[in-house]
């Protein structure tokens, strides 16, 4: 390892390596949506229109008569230029679609982040510490339980106890059963909006995180070094939360972005339920629509956020542990 | 447990090997993996039998039990149509396994295969293999099958192969990394050195040598599978009527909330105690195989 060339090679050559993967996934996107069966005129033109004329001109400006690779070819480098074509039901840009959902989906992503950091990683630093107590048990079963419950159904059970049962209890209901509300319109209307999406989110996640916080803390905790520290006398609470917990972390943060692909399942379901308008919300509308440009762009933009997020945390990790060689 | 005594036929010996061997790792699960090995084995077996032990046809229809809560007649209530909601969960259980089982079962056919051949062969065929692999792990499983449903349609043959296609690469690469630890052992050393064909060392050598944390991770597949079943269910997408799912069926009593509750509450608490069973069940096989392996927990959407 030379300092830091090593790591400037070891991030080129990383992103290279990520490239082959997106072109995969672009071919792998583009042939879905052609093999798909039916003929997308179809799709874009409503039946009276369906005039041959008006046929054979949608089918010339979309280039459909062309061969397959010629079609992949002008479809991928309007793609990398940011242009993913025209939606078929919506006669928006699929590039300006996605941008608009992004945001509401970062903030349920946030709110879910926020239960994994401050109640997960906590709950299994705990139940390591304590291994094999009542106390480590119990918060396994619940990490379990978390991680078994279906999103969509916990959704919907959220909703049912806290807007509509609370409501015919004590006449109010303690959250609306679903909505939008941005938060540079109001912060405190947008909490009440976002905080049960984002917790029906988070827990999942934040079941994932505790697990793995726990497993990685028990690692750490009897390694060579921690034996060596209690045998010097250091306190116990010392122990566990710099000598052990700040070695542990490097694997609980990449969990954390690894897991960034459980977030974008979630956020399907998550969203239906809770009318939430992100991208999760966007793409089952996309395939109840058969609107496959929208369908193409949201494959790709989902797989260029994991390759790209998968990239940073091996990077991060090679960057914060000086163990880890670049090769 | 006493010792099972059978006649000692060359038939009758492997078997009895293979249940001596069933019958060990049982006794060292830990209590919980246990009490989850009976739920499960419990609802393959209402799966199997379920027209014996539901009161009623699922489908069939009691206008005079509409939107009925529990009661004798209908323990878990009816829905609208007046359908016995624990006659639809007994049946629905035969959808969750039908996928959760069928379809892991193919990803891991699917799987080892390619995962045997890129390790074993190394070189471009490996790349090649495993970079697709990579291609298909770089899209959420939901994400993915929802795209794939939409292009292909829905139903129940097109949801299997769906989550068949999006769990597979997982096999190759544990199957591919254990094949490279095993290729360099002595023994194999040795089987190639007799002159054995590629294959046949593959398969006799190496793959039962590979294929524990293959079961391990299945078992955390099929729970994660009976969630994507149950969420393209419920967004619609997944196995059609009449045949009852559990996804369905919760997405179908939303409407009647919050005063015919069950219709949604049973279903999910189906869903949820059979994909914790499956998930202890996992740990459990883990800690005994393998205390200190990574393979993930089966977290679904």
């Amino acid at each position: 390892m030379t300092g830091n060339s090593g790591f400037v090679n070891y991030l080129v050559k990383r992103v290279l390596l990520g490239i082959p993967v997106l072109l995969g996934v672009s071919i792998g996107v583009f042939l879905l949506i052609k093999l798909t069966p039916g003929d997308p005129i179809n799709a874009i033109l409503p039946t009276q229109a369906r005039t041959p004329a008006n046929v054979a001109q949608v089918r010339q400006r979309l280039g459909l008569g062309e061969p397959l690779y010629v079609q992949y070819w002008s479809w991928l480098s309007n793609a990398v230029q940011g242009d993913l074509g025209y939606s078929y039901n919506r006669g928006e840009p699929v590039t300006q679609l996605i941008l608009s959902r992004i945001w509401p989906t970062a903030q349920l992503a946030f709110i879910a982040l926020l239960v994994a950091l401050f109640i997960a990683i906590p709950s299994g630093v705990i139940s390591a510490v304590y291994k094999d107590t009542f106390v480590d048990h119990f918060s396994r079963i619940i990490a379990f339980v978390g991680i078994s419950v279906p999103a969509f159904w916990l959704g919907i059970m959220i909703i049912l106890v806290f807007a509509l049962f609370w409501k015919q209890l004590f006449g109010f209901a303690l959250i609306p059963a679903g909505g939008y509300v941005p938060p540079s319109d109001s912060l405190i209307e947008w909490l009440q909006y976002v905080a049960a999406p984002g917790v029906t989110l988070g827990v999942g996640y934040a079941a994932l995180t505790a697990r793995m916080t726990r497993s990685t803390m028990v690692d750490v905790l009897n390694e060579e070094y921690i034996q060596t520290a209690r045998s010097k006398g250091v306190k116990e609470s010392v122990i566990v939360s710099i000598h052990a917990f700040r070695n542990a972390l490097i694997p609980i943060v990449t969990v954390l972005g690894i897991q960034i692909g459980f977030l974008f399942n979630g956020s399907v379901v998550v969203e239906q339920v809770f009318q939430w308008p992100g991208i999760g919300r966007l793409l089952y509308q996309a395939v109840i629509d058969k609107d496959l440009p929208l369908i193409q762009g949201i494959l790709l933009f989902v797989a260029a956020v994991f390759v790209v997020a998968n990239l940073v945390v091996d990077l991060l990790y090679a960057y914060l542990d000086p163990r880890i060689k670049y090769n | 447990m006493t010792d099972i005594t059978i006649d000692r036929g060359t038939m009758v010996e492997p078997l009895r090997e293979k249940y001596n061997q069933f019958a060990d790792t049982y006794r060292q699960l830990d209590a919980s993996a246990r009490i989850s090995f009976w739920i499960v084995f419990g609802i393959v077996n209402t799966a199997i039998f379920a027209p014996i032990l539901a009161p009623y046809d699922p489908a069939a229809l009691h206008y005079e039990a509409s939107l009925q809560g529990p009661t004798l007649a209908h323990p878990l209530g009816a829905d609208l149509m007046g359908r016995d909601i624990l006659s639809r969960l007994i049946f629905g259980t035969r959808a969750s396994l039908a996928v959760g089982v069928v379809a892991v079962g193919i990803a891991v056919l699917i799987g080892v295969p390619l995962g045997s051949i890129a390790g074993y062969l190394g070189g471009w065929t490996d790349e090649f293999i495993m970079r697709s692999m990579d291609v298909v792990i770089s899209i959420p499983a939901l994400v993915l099958g929802l795209a794939i449903v939409g292009a292909i349609g829905a139903g129940l043959v097109n949801v299997i192969a769906v989550v068949a296609i999006v769990y597979s690469p997982q096999y190759a690469r544990i199957i591919r990394g254990s094949v490279l630890s095993v290729k360099e052992e002595e023994y194999v050393e040795a089987a190639e050195n007799t002159g054995l064909g590629n294959a046949s060392i593959l398969v006799k050598h190496i793959l039962p040598n590979a294929f524990t944390p293959v079961i391990v991770q299945s078992t955390y597949h099929v729970a994660t599978a009976i969630i994507l079943e149950a969420s393209l269910s419920f967004l619609g997408l997944g196995v059609q009527p009449p045949r009852p799912t559990w996804g369905m069926m919760i997405a179908s009593g939303r409407q009647y909330l919050p005063g015919e509750w069950w219709i949604s509450v049973f279903p999910g608490i189906a869903i949820m105690i059979t994909v914790l069973a499956f998930n202890i069940l996992g740990d459990g096989l883990q800690d005994e195989f393998d205390p200190r392996s990574e393979t993930e927990t089966g977290g679904g959407a």
